[in-house]
């Protein structure tokens, strides 16, 4: 007869897999149970942001869960099937230990992959539909986990939730029976024991991934499943006192790395470069967390301390809770003075009136403040306006004299936004009550009227049905003269409505037409630019300019986002990070974040701005803008497309990928001849492939993104600004979706379940809008990917119909999701094939 | 005259290597065909019977045991109680030895059963237990059934008789996996013996081989083996699992499989031979995930599952 209590040491090759711990055996409950623990992957499998791969972060939450239930209950045994980053598990083998061992549960451990903007729990367990029901696996037990983690472990994540799932359901719908009637994962199918498979959070998330590196964050995630595990055998919790929560800077919410919290006797350090960050990037301040966690707190009143350097400290009274997380966010408030980060005179000291003399500041400012703070002198009447967060300003020269020299300044009663109302830093010299001080020049009169230099569409078809129209001048023009109608597309009377957008580059200026709406398929439309379009010294082109463009008769579909930079660029290396890059300006490479020229096409609020500049005298020279992520694969037959800011410098630039040989394969060199948007292409197909490297020419499929490439042409700029959004992977089709608009008008915004549903291949979504409007309607799939664009632009109130063909994707529940300026509605609906 | 004797040469030799060549390298003939399906039920770990009269096999998450015959007619379900994993055939092909388990208050508890194919018939050999983190195994010509954890030898009688020429032999020794180690067992000593070729290894889906000198093995995150029965001769067959010994014990058929973390992305069957130094592919589709191969005594058929189906099917084997 054996002992009730078997406590198997599982040792491979320096892992163990049950520990024979000493036991503190505080919560009872637990005794004649049985756990298996499958941190999923294994080694560094499932690259996250900052090569900090899935299968790290989730062995280390798999210990601490089973270090909590062996020292702190009496449960029997905790088997676990990896211990250490050095094994390489099987999925068979990891089932086959479990159905020999015969554990009471198997709680399959993973976060999840995808968009850079999603982040979410999830939960499946073993089930399926029959006859209009929804089947759970027998062993039974991975949904009444799977329900109480959903509620458990995402409330300790803080983020949103899809759910818990039978798992055939969640990838393929909701028909009355499914055809295959058994779970759809392997760890579900296999087992024959209960268990469930849970996905805490996105490591391709820079939020999350950026918490995910935290030690204590995994703790936390640990102890969020521990208590699931003790509600499921009907356990309580014990007394804990933790209290957890996020330090940021009230100005930008940007966590702060290096802040001390305290309560009571305990403190806690944010995560630093030199503690942590500096193990997974480069640059400095560029990872941050702000995350804290301390344990060990007696439950009830209690007084949080925050503090750090550059801010000032803040006291919070909380209540510490005796079984939950007791969650506390404090955004303190930085101690450093304004100054001003940067003018648009530049280093020629020189500005031509009409030209925007533009200031950005280091914080958020009291505008009015600043108003009254700034004199010229020689003394004139300006007008200015302000962005919407208070740190820019522009300020209008039209009413400056020409080849004058002027001063402006900007006296110290300039005061910031925050509640210390701190004077401007003027002289920048770190401290308050400095007066900032810009002397500069006004150019000459000029008299010519504005030349263009290229037009887009001009003679050729566009690419696609959301074509960026573009207008490029030999300089600046005056911003008053432009509006949306200053630039239309046009098919008959009708004016395709859009929003014109107007940019410089150096004293090249240009004008951006953004669709608000997909063109039709295979029409001639008339592209006209206003007659006038002016210089900033008014000089006009005194008549409409005219083209006429035939549109293709395909658009992109199933677009696979490779990057839309909404999460920003951490998955991005600096150029100088990698070793391919050479023949470059150091001081003058660099890649940010920037939310002010932005693809108007998507919703995009960022876009990764790369800064560049060459060594002319070097021999080669080339930029290698790394993707460090090695997701998502894409096959041969698809097209890679980036949404390109150029400068018209001149130089080189090309796409780069990996392919599945794991050969480095780019497209051709393409001269950056454009001033403004441009949609740029590569048909993996039929285009020309160029080996680099290691590479042979060929794309030999499941590829992934390497990076963007530049490099110096001669007689090119040596110095200039490309901008990058809405990296993604599409399949060239024929156009899908048609429009009905129906005259009544909604009272509210609606969105209608589409109709049919399930569908194969296409459904209607209807929806209706009580005014004119910014509209998105957009498909995601149920891990939150983007996989369809049915609309996104502007569309009139009433009632509307979009048809949408799913031909190109598999069977599974999707969402959609109408965005409008009043909110967003989202509704599920099934595609059955 | 010079061809004339390498003729005859050629002759003598292909004539003393006849026997040999007849049992030379396996080979697929044709194409794999199902065997067995059902529209409901996905089979999985078909298990030939020591004569290759009858396949028995279990579903997902090892639910129920089947058996049909070798042809695929008159499929029967022997139980449909948690027993699919691990089940083993007596001797005779005429029971099931398994491990079966219930739940209670969210905890398994275990028995040793054995089903009659004839009857259906379940003859629990245990009480169900809180923990049993070992699966049973045949010992003594199925007269007896041990259960071997690290802590305990256990042995419980089948009742099955066993004939003269097995009476005169009672110390066959039967094999088998504790958690960290291999173990050579004795009846009716009850005692094991450590033949683990590997310091603190976890083994995993350990096989004897039919003329009982050799077993096959993986390495719990590691490679497939086979050695000697006494622990020597190892031979390592690289990265495969869940591997079958074929009837003539020269060669053995294991899955290789690559997987995604969440599913097997491909999976072909591949026959190695014991000294390592034959590969040999027996599947090469990218349509049919090929898992859980069990080779025919009668050496002509391989059996496998599809988990994209849940099919059995056969593969016809040449020499």
């Amino acid at each position: 007869m054996l002992s009730m209590k078997t406590y198997l040491i599982l040792i491979l090759t320096a892992s163990l897999t049950i520990l024979n711990a000493v036991k503190a055996q505080e919560i009872t409950g637990l005794d004649g149970f049985s756990l298996f623990l499958d941190p999923g992957h294994s080694q560094t499998e499932n690259e996250g942001l900052y090569n900090y791969s899935e299968a790290e972060k989730v062995l280390r939450v798999g210990l601490e869960l089973r270090r909590l239930l062996l020292t702190y209950t009496d449960i029997d045994t905790v088997y676990i099937s990896r211990t250490n980053d050095l094994q390489q598990v099987s999925l068979s083998q990891r089932t086959d230990l479990a159905n020999f061992l015969a554990p009471d549960f198997f709680h399959s451990i993973h976060s999840n992959a995808g968009s850079a903007s999603t982040n979410n729990t999830l939960f499946l367990h073993g089930g399926w539909r029959k006859d209009g029901q929804t089947v759970e696996k027998n062993p039974a037990g991975g949904k009444d986990m799977g329900d109480i983690m959903e509620i458990v472990h995402t409330a300790a994540m803080r983020i949103p939730t899809i759910g818990n799932y039978a798992d055939r359901t969640f990838y393929q719908g909701f028909p009355t029976s499914h055809t295959n009637q058994w779970p759809y994962l392997h760890v579900n199918r296999e087992t024959n024991m209960a268990s469930v498979l849970s996905e805490s959070g996105f490591h391709t998330n820079p939020t999350q991934q950026q918490k995910n590196l935290n030690t204590e964050w995994k703790h936390m995630e640990a102890m969020s499943f521990f208590w699931v595990m003790l509600e499921y055998l009907d356990v309580e919790r014990p007394t804990v006192g933790i209290g957890a929560g996020l330090i940021t800077d009230a100005d930008n919410d940007l966590p702060i790395n290096g802040a001390t919290i305290s309560i009571g006797d305990s403190t806690y350090t944010t995560d630093t470069d030199e503690s942590l960050f500096d193990q997974y990037s480069a640059l400095p301040n560029a990872l941050r967390n702000g995350f804290y966690y301390i344990t060990g707190l007696q439950p009830g009143q209690a007084e949080l301390i925050a503090t750090a350097d550059g801010f000032y400290s803040d006291t919070v009274e909380i209540n510490i809770d005796s079984t939950d997380f007791t969650f506390t966010d404090v955004a303190l408030i930085s101690s450093v003075p304004p100054f001003i980060l940067s003018n648009s005179v530049g280093n020629d000291s020189l500005i031509n009136p009409g030209e925007d003399l533009v200031l950005q500041f280091s914080r958020s400012m009291n505008t009015q403040s600043v108003d009254e703070a700034l004199s010229f002198f020689p003394e004139v009447e300006y007008s200015s306006s302000w962005n919407s967060n208070g740190t820019e300003l522009s300020i209008n020269t039209t009413s400056l004299e020409f080849i004058s020299n002027y001063t402006l300044t900007i006296d110290s009663t300039a005061s910031d936004n925050s509640i210390y109302e701190h004077s401007l830093d003027g002289n920048g010299n770190g401290e308050s009550n400095g007066d900032f001080v810009l002397d500069f020049e006004t150019g000459q009169e000029d008299i010519n009227a504005p030349v263009i230099t290229s037009i887009y569409p001009d003679g050729v078809r566009p690419d696609g049905l959301w074509p960026i129209a573009s207008i490029s001048f030999d300089e600046h023009l005056d911003t008053t003269k432009i509006d949306n109608s200053t630039v239309q597309i046009r098919i008959g009377t009708y004016s395709v409505p859009g929003v014109v957008k107007y940019y410089t580059v150096d004293e090249k200026s240009v004008l951006n037409f953004f669709p608000s709406e997909r063109l039709e398929p295979n029409k001639f439309y008339k592209l006209q630019f206003d007659g006038s379009i002016s210089d900033t010294a008014g000089n006009s082109l005194g008549k409409n300019v005219l083209r006429t463009f035939q549109t293709p008769n395909f658009e992109y579909v199933n677009a696979t986002e490779v990057d839309d930079f909404e999460g920003g660029i951490n998955s991005w290396w600096q150029p100088s990070q990698s070793g391919s890059t050479t023949g470059y300006l150091a001081e003058e490479t660099i890649i940010s974040v920037t939310d002010k020229t932005l693809n108007l096409l998507t919703e995009s609020s960022q876009a990764m701005q790369l800064n560049y500049g060459w060594d002319t005298t070097s021999a080669e020279n080339l930029i290698r803008e790394y993707r460090s992520v090695g997701l998502p694969r894409f096959g041969n037959q698809r097209f890679v497309q980036s949404y390109i800011f150029g400068d018209g410098s001149e130089n080189l630039f090309r796409f780069m990928i990996r392919d599945g040989s794991n050969q480095l394969e780019g497209s051709s060199w393409q001269t950056i001849d454009w001033i403004g948007w441009k949609l740029v292409t590569w048909d993996l197909a039929q285009d020309s492939v160029i080996a680099w490297v290691n590479g042979n020419g060929s794309i030999n499929g499941n590829s992934y993104v390497d990076s963007y490439q530049l490099t110096y042409k001669k007689g090119g700029a040596v110095t200039g600004t490309l901008i990058f959004d809405d990296f993604r992977v599409v399949d060239k089709g024929l156009p899908t979706s048609t429009e009905e608009i129906d005259s009544n008008l909604p009272v509210r915004v609606e969105l209608s379940q589409n109709y049919p549903n399930p569908f194969n291949p296409t459904t209607s979504i209807n929806f209706g809008l009580p005014e004119n409007g910014d509209v998105s309607l957009k498909i995601y799939d149920m891990l939150g990917r983007e996989v369809a664009v049915l609309f996104d632009g502007v569309k009139k109130q009433g009632y509307h119909s979009i048809t949408f063909d799913a031909s190109a994707l598999a069977s599974g529940v999707y969402i959609y999701r109408l965005n409008t300026n009043t909110g967003a509605i989202t509704k599920k609906m099934t595609l059955l094939k | 005259m010079n061809s004339k004797i390498f003729t005859s040469s050629t002759l003598l030799l292909l004539s003393v290597l006849t026997p040999f060549l007849v049992q030379g390298q396996p080979r697929v003939v044709g194409e794999p065909e199902v065997l067995i399906s059902s529209d409901e039920t996905i089979f999985m770990k078909p298990l030939w019977s020591p004569d290759g009269s009858s396949l028995a096999f279990t579903s997902t998450r090892h639910q129920g045991i089947w058996v049909a015959e070798a042809s695929g007619d008159n499929m029967q379900q022997i139980t449909d109680k948690n027993a699919g994993y691990g089940f083993s055939w007596s001797a005779d092909g005429k029971s099931l030895l398994t491990r079966v388990s219930e739940y209670e208050n969210r905890r398994q508890k275990h028995a040793i059963s054995i089903f009659s194919i004839e009857n259906k018939a379940q003859q629990l050999l245990t009480e169900f237990r809180n923990d049993m983190p070992a699966t049973p195994q045949w010992a003594d010509f199925d007269r007896q059934v041990v259960l071997i954890t690290d802590e305990s030898v256990e042995a419980f009688d089948t009742g099955k008789e066993i004939g003269t020429r097995e009476k005169m032999t009672t110390n066959k020794l039967f094999y088998v996996l504790k958690s960290n180690k291999l173990a050579a067992g004795m009846i009716p000593t009850n005692s094991t013996e450590d033949i683990s070729p590997f310091d603190d290894a976890q083994y995993l889906n350990l096989e004897v081989s039919p003329d009982g000198q050799k077993l096959s093995f993986e390495i719990y995150g590691g490679n497939l083996f086979v050695m000697n029965i006494d622990g020597t001769g190892l031979v390592d067959l690289g990265k495969a699992n869940r591997a079958k010994w074929s009837p003539d014990s020269r060669y053995v058929i294991a899955m290789v499989a690559d997987d995604d973390g969440h599913e097997y992305t491909k999976s072909d069957l591949v026959v190695f031979s014991i000294d390592g130094t034959q590969k040999i592919n027996m599947t090469q589709s990218s349509d049919i995930v090929a898992i859980n191969p069990s080779w025919s005594p009668t050496g002509n058929r391989i059996a496998f599952d599809n988990p994209r189906d849940g099919n059995i099917y056969v593969l016809s084997i040449e020499y």
